[in-house]
């Protein structure tokens, strides 16, 4: 190699290595709190280290279980509500004339391409009037209507990027409308319908806005558990349960492409 | 002027080499056809001449100057895509001129030959217009422009016509040939139309597994094949090709031995060119298995021996399906080649 | 358009109802609350957000603006490395590095940053450690330049993502057409690769701003109390004040910041279809 070339390379390499640093930094400061016992300036790295603050965690008694059994359980029947809707939507819009269609996709993208704050804080003075504020119901509507673009988008694609020869040879063969749906169109959407599941899960699962207006302070999930945590300077709980919201979500990142194939992704939004 | 010339080039990606000890040369002002099947390695040759990829070993010389090491920019050849490779955001115009501006040629400078391409090429009244809005024969003319507007000696076109349909395809063919002679531009010319090659060119270079099989001129090419694949890939239908001993052995065979080299027979395959065959009453006995009737000229296929071999003759012919027939032939018109090398003898 | 089926409209029903009761509605709320009072239209709230928060909305501006330009930017080199680097390794590194933050949530990216860059955190500490920094000038970046840290981190893979993949599926002809007339690689990014990819990185740049203006937990977590965004301005109206009346007249003021990069997104959008 000429001297240049060694210095591109050089370059190349220590340019690489500060994106990286600037990528993990972060994430290793957290974990670093994550297992610091004491940590407290001018000390650079944690005083003692220990596992205590993990044990503190998982306790089963303890504050980020009882979160973490809530957060679950709203991300599940946000699931639920979310499928449950946009099942039927996502194949009226593939397969069905509707009028206006283009405004109907673009009315599931609104809860998102919106400031989300102005809108929350009007939904939890309407859930209070409601009765629904502070409630597990109240915070799974809002994550729902939060997540609809996915589930609705994500579905339509699924069912759009499903062969139209198939349903219909299996019309000719003499299956009814249902049935067709119910055995060839449905079971080929799956795996589109499970990724946007999966993003609604997701979504849920780290929604925070949502809850910190509408569902306080009866329902804690675990990002409103991080927040009061860090807010009130346990860095070690805040960290732990920081990492605890990392896992799915850098778990999907990894899968997701095998869930959303090219062919589905390509048909959505349209 | 320019000529280009390879010697000992290589490049693999993994596996077996794309491109395996390419050499040969172009005179400057010539017009060299790189045909091949597909996945013969032209296009790759092609592209490590342009600096779209360097080459693993081996000299590329352009112009007198060794270019192997150099980037895209400074050899000094236009190319044109199989694809066209239009800028779609830009106007027919500013796609000509995109590489003057590159390369900071003078505003003035740039009009004048882009008024003389586009004059050349037909293109007054397009040049506003962008790419999407034009006709295929178009795009390949603005592409055309865009390579001649650089006025580098060497110009590389990687199948410019593949894309068209077959009428217009005739037509770019006498154009390009045209306009390669009138500007005086040493072109290389990808493409796995022999049609294409045989016509156009002044030198084709057959190649196959990433080798050069043949470089010769198409008259060459077409008379003196240098193997079997290159007596089978040239020529609509191909030549047919046989063992010598399958014929000897069979009814009227030794009478195509005359003028066959001195060897075991055995060791030898027999290859005429369909339209070199004559029906007679004595010769090679073949059954018809079908007549295709093409106005000009009428194809029989037969069997000899059980093996598929071709007949060619001109207007009607008077066979039919299951009729047994005799084939003769000229013996100078027969090419001998090496049973297990494939090669040409004589 | 042939007859709409009456079995459509009723399968879709139920999602759009969600949207109507729970965006379309409170929509109307925060409009209504921003634009009346005692029943009659007034633009006092608005005066009162403006005199008390007219700092907050230019640092909002100012933030989110210079966010979206920084994200354009790293996007734009990291996706252009991506499609026209000739070093395999880096390009091999680099695409399994980007993609990192895609999907960590706000809330922990904000507790990542909250101890990254603090006066002792690991940022400091590592700049110190490699000399680059003397201890005394370790500073705390737990403001303005926080946030907009944590911002780019957080919404740069999901613009680079899009932005690649646009690229990824141009004709590569194009940009070899482009070396071959003899522009350098970065010539080839800006006149070439980018205007046909425009669109698709103008859409990730508007989604991102909207992100940034609808995140409540990074301003709160990651910056201290003044100045700050108007999502926390409008929590703070109502959890401290229960001034709903205010809050929802920032919240119209966001609407409107968002209205101008949906007016930009539209405006190409027909001057694009016009030029084809």
């Amino acid at each position: 190699m000429t001297p240049r070339a060694v210095a591109a390379t050089a370059a190349k390499a220590v340019a690489l290595a500060l994106f990286a640093f600037a990528l993990f930094g972060p994430l290793a400061n957290l974990v670093l709190w994550s297992v610091a016992e004491r940590w407290y300036a001018p000390f650079k790295l944690p005083v003692s280290y220990g596992l205590r603050y993990w044990e503190i965690v998982f306790r089963p008694t303890g504050d980020a279980m009882s979160s973490l059994a809530t957060s679950v359980a709203i991300a599940g029947l946000t699931v639920l509500v979310a499928l449950l809707v946009s099942v039927p939507a996502g194949y009226a819009l593939a397969r069905l004339k509707l009028p206006a269609r283009t405004f109907i996709m673009i009315a599931f993208l609104l809860p998102q391409a919106f400031p989300s704050v102005a809108i929350y804080i009007n939904v939890a003075r309407i859930f209070y009037q409601l009765g629904l504020a502070g409630t597990v119901t109240g915070v799974v509507l809002v994550h729902a209507a939060h997540g609809l673009v996915y589930s609705v988008w994500i579905a339509a694609a699924a069912f759009a990027a499903v062969d139209r020869d198939l349903e219909l040879a299996a019309r000719n063969m003499g299956a009814s409308g249902l049935r067709t749906f119910a055995t060839i169109t449905l079971p080929l959407a799956a795996p589109g319908i499970m990724a946007s599941a999966i993003f609604v899960f997701l979504e849920s699962l780290d929604e925070f806005t949502g809850t910190f207006f509408v569902g306080v302070p009866q329902v804690t999930t675990l990002p409103l558990l991080l927040y009061s945590a860090s807010m009130g300077g346990n860095y070690q709980i805040a960290s732990i349960t920081a990492l605890i919201l990392l896992v799915p979500s850098v778990l999907f990142m990894m899968v997701i492409e095998r869930f959303l194939r090219a062919d589905v992704l390509s048909k959505v939004g349209q | 002027m320019a000529d280009v010339s390879l010697s000992g080039v290589m490049k693999g990606f993994g596996g077996a080499p794309a491109v395996d000890r390419v050499s040969f040369s172009a005179r400057p002002g010539s017009l060299v056809a790189l045909l091949g099947p597909s996945g013969c390695g032209k296009s790759t040759t092609l592209r490590l001449i342009a600096g779209l990829e360097t080459a693993d070993a081996g000299r590329i010389v352009i112009a007198s100057r060794e270019v192997t090491e150099l980037p895209p920019a400074k050899r000094g050849v236009s190319m044109v895509f199989q694809s066209y490779a239009l800028f779609p955001h830009l106007s027919v115009a500013e796609n000509i001129v995109f590489g003057l501006k590159v390369r900071n040629v003078p505003g003035s400078e740039r009009e004048a030959r882009l008024k003389r391409a586009a004059d050349v090429l037909g293109l007054q009244q397009l040049l506003d217009r962008k790419p999407s809005q034009l006709s295929g024969g178009q795009q390949q003319r603005v592409a055309l422009g865009r390579a001649i507007v650089a006025e580098t000696p060497v110009c590389l076109m990687d199948e410019p016509l593949s894309n068209l349909d077959a009428q217009l395809r005739v037509e770019m063919r006498r154009e390009i040939r045209a306009l390669q002679r009138r500007l005086g531009m040493t072109m290389l010319y990808v493409t796995h139309d022999q049609v294409e090659a045989m016509t156009m060119a002044d030198q084709v270079v057959l190649m196959r597994n990433g080798r050069v099989e043949q470089d010769a001129e198409p008259d060459a090419l077409y008379e003196r094949p240098a193997s079997i694949f290159a007596a089978r890939f040239v020529g609509t239908p191909p030549m047919n090709v046989l063992p010598a001993t399958l014929i000897i052995s069979g009814p009227g065979g030794t009478s195509i031995m005359t003028g066959a080299p001195a060897r075991d027979p055995a060791t030898l395959a027999v290859g005429v060119r369909p339209e070199a065959v004559r029906l007679g009453e004595a010769g090679v006995p073949a059954t018809v298995v079908a007549v295709e009737y093409l106005g000009a000229d009428t194809l029989i296929e037969t069997r000899v021996v059980g093996e598929p071999f071709v007949v060619r003759v001109s207007g009607r012919a008077a066979a039919t399906a299951g009729e047994t027939v005799h084939l003769a032939w000229d013996p100078a018109a027969v090419h001998w080649f090496d049973l297990s090398s494939e090669r040409r003898i004589n | 358009m042939t007859r709409p089926s009456p079995l459509a409209l009723l399968l879709v029903a139920p999602a759009l109802a969600l949207v109507a009761a729970l965006f379309l509605y409170p929509l109307g709320f925060s409009l209504v609350a921003a634009f009346t009072a005692d029943g009659t239209f007034t633009l006092r709230h608005f005066e009162k957000a403006f005199e008390l928060y007219s700092g907050d909305i230019r640092f909002t501006v100012f933030i989110v603006l210079l966010s979206t330009v920084l994200i354009a930017l790293i996007s734009i080199a990291i996706a252009g490395v991506l499609t026209l680097s000739e070093t395999p390794w880096l390009v091999a590194a680099l695409r399994w590095l980007y993609r990192w933050p895609l999907f960590i949530p706000f809330i922990v990216a904000a507790q990542c940053m909250r101890t990254f860059l603090a006066k002792n955190g690991l940022m400091n500490n590592t700049l110190v450690a490699a000399g680059v920094l003397e201890p005394i000038q370790a500073a705390s970046f737990l403001d303005w330049r926080g946030i907009v840290i944590t911002f780019v981190w957080k919404q740069v893979p999901f613009v680079t993502l899009m932005l690649a993949g646009a690229m990824a599926s141009l004709d590569r002809a194009t940009i070899e057409a482009g070396r071959n007339l003899g522009a350098s690689r970065l010539r080839v990014l800006v006149e070439i690769v980018l205007p046909q990819v425009a669109q698709t990185l103008l859409v990730g740049l508007v989604l991102s701003f909207v992100t940034m203006l609808s995140v409540l937990s990074v301003p709160m977590m990651v910056a201290g109390s003044q100045p700050t965004m108007l999502t926390v301005d409008m929590a703070f109206r109502i959890n401290a004040y229960g001034d709903y009346a205010t809050a929802n007249a920032l919240g119209v003021i966001s609407y409107a910041m968002t209205a101008v990069v949906a007016w930009i997104y539209l405006r190409h959008q027909v001057r694009r279809e016009a030029g084809t």
